[in-house]
């Protein structure tokens, strides 16, 4: 008899706990489902002054076909992402996501009994902002530019600002020729595209990034990749964004500003990037 | 063990090895860099070309609308295969001073201005000059490149051998050079 009244408490305290538990989960999935909502409303309503009439989906990203063809980033094998976002911008088609490249990679190691075992481990290759534009008129030729890495401390002292890596093409502008690699199998092209102003200001405007950037002109798309760790338009822990939906739109503004900035900057030579050049 | 009397013949004759073969290497390198020179100076006639071709049209446009403006249309410009580098930036100053040239004569007949070909043409010059600028910058970067490789050590001992002489740039006409004048 006692321990029957014994497994009936412990049923009903396990009961709870469950109830408990699932009341929780539910509570966390309705308030992940408001965040989401509240996100994308305030999203959208963000890039609609950037983009008129753009869509945008927080689970969807970027095409993984659309980033392979490119060949900015080497040596990853899984893509996830979200965020993405479809529209135009001053008369441009944009798509843009966030984007997280990986390469699965397996390596031996020692155990502790010394035995040799296979691991998988997962490096990140790209983590960042990829915004693709699309150009009223096709370029012959490919042109790809990646930021080199940057030396800190007594590697800066001794090899440079920058690591070196080998370009196709030298430019004139000697900041340039360190801060990107310049790949292209068409020297005109990238001379074409890479104006003295565009090469300027893109020098000028990197302290913006927050990390490195990356383009590619390809076809009639150009690619712009920031590879800075971040997630873009996320919302803060707790209440603040909520609170706060002026102070949110502002940021997801500023977000978007670097890459715009570029755009803008491409789109200033209009003979480069219009209809009427053949 | 290897006898000494061997070991310094080795290693001397490892050291002429690598020195030829840096020596090659060096040499073609040079080779290479005078056929990217010589390509982009053919990158430079086809812009030149194109641009040439474009100015015709505009002519027989302009003729069209102001035959009476006898000097425009006496200019003769010709081009040819195989030009200097030198020719090619007279040529250019030449086609410089055309277009500006034709573009003044038609400030003065607004209908030339506004008809359709006339800027149609114009577009497609402004293209041909981008074209032109994006393979002077790119045969200047070239000749950068090679007249660097001339003159340092110890790449110049394998150019004063190979008896390779430094390439003239293509420089923009004189009058752009200048700074404009502007008086109130």
């Amino acid at each position: 008899m006692t321990i029957t009244t014994g497994a009936i408490l412990l049923l009903l305290v396990l009961s709870g706990v469950l109830v408990l538990i699932w009341k929780c989960l539910n509570a966390l999935y309705a308030r992940h489902e408001k965040r989401l909502q509240l996100k994308s409303e305030t999203v959208q309503g963000a890039l609609e002054e950037v983009f008129p009439g753009c869509s945008y989906d927080p689970r969807r990203c970027l095409d993984r076909e659309f980033i392979s063809g490119t060949r900015l980033i080497n040596d990853w094998n899984e893509l996830s992402g979200n965020d993405y976002v479809s529209g135009a911008y001053k008369g441009h088609s944009i798509e843009m996501s966030d984007i997280h490249l990986v390469k699965h990679e397996r390596t031996r190691q020692r155990n502790s009994k010394g035995h040799w075992v296979e691991k998988e481990t997962r490096v990140t290759r790209f983590s960042g902002q990829w915004v693709a534009c699309k150009l009223d008129k096709p370029l012959p030729g490919m042109l790809r530019l990646r930021e080199n890495v940057e030396h800190h401390g007594a590697m800066k002292m001794l090899f440079g600002e920058r690591r070196r890596t080998k370009d196709d093409v030298e430019t004139e502008n000697v900041a340039f020729n360190s801060q990107f690699q310049i790949l292209t199998g068409d020297p005109h092209t990238a001379f074409y595209v890479l104006t003295p102003h565009f090469m300027e200001y893109i020098v000028s405007a990197d302290r913006k990034a927050g990390g490195r950037t990356c383009l590619c002109f390809s076809g009639q798309w150009v690619h712009i990749a920031v590879h800075n760790n971040r997630d873009a338009f996320e919302l803060k822990w707790g209440n603040k964004d909520a609170k706060d939906i002026p102070a949110y739109k502002a940021r997801i503004r500023q977000e978007i500003d670097y890459i715009t900035g570029i755009l803008d900057e491409l789109f200033r030579n209009e003979k480069l990037f219009s209809k009427e050049g053949t | 063990m290897m006898p000494v009397y061997l070991i310094i013949p080795l290693v001397l004759a490892l050291l002429a090895l690598a020195a030829a073969i840096w020596w090659i290497r060096t040499g073609n390198d040079f080779t290479r860099k005078e056929i990217k020179i010589s390509e982009a100076l053919s990158g430079i006639e086809v812009s030149l070309t194109k641009r040439y071709d474009m100015l015709t049209k505009l002519l027989d446009v302009t003729k069209g609308y102001a035959a009476h403006e006898k000097d425009l249309f006496t200019q003769v410009i010709e081009l040819r295969r195989g030009m200097s580098i030198g020719e090619l930036g007279e040529k250019t100053a030449q086609l410089d001073a055309l277009s500006n040239r034709i573009y003044a004569v038609a400030e003065g007949y607004p209908e030339l201005r506004s008809a359709e070909v006339f800027q149609e043409l114009q577009a497609g010059i402004r293209d041909a000059e981008d074209h032109l600028q994006a393979a002077r910058r790119l045969y200047n970067s070239n000749v950068t490149s090679f007249n660097t490789a001339i003159e340092v050590f110890p790449s110049s001992a394998v150019a004063k051998r190979k008896q390779l002489r430094r390439h003239e740039f293509f420089e923009t006409d004189a009058p752009k050079r200048t700074d404009v004048k502007i008086s109130f």
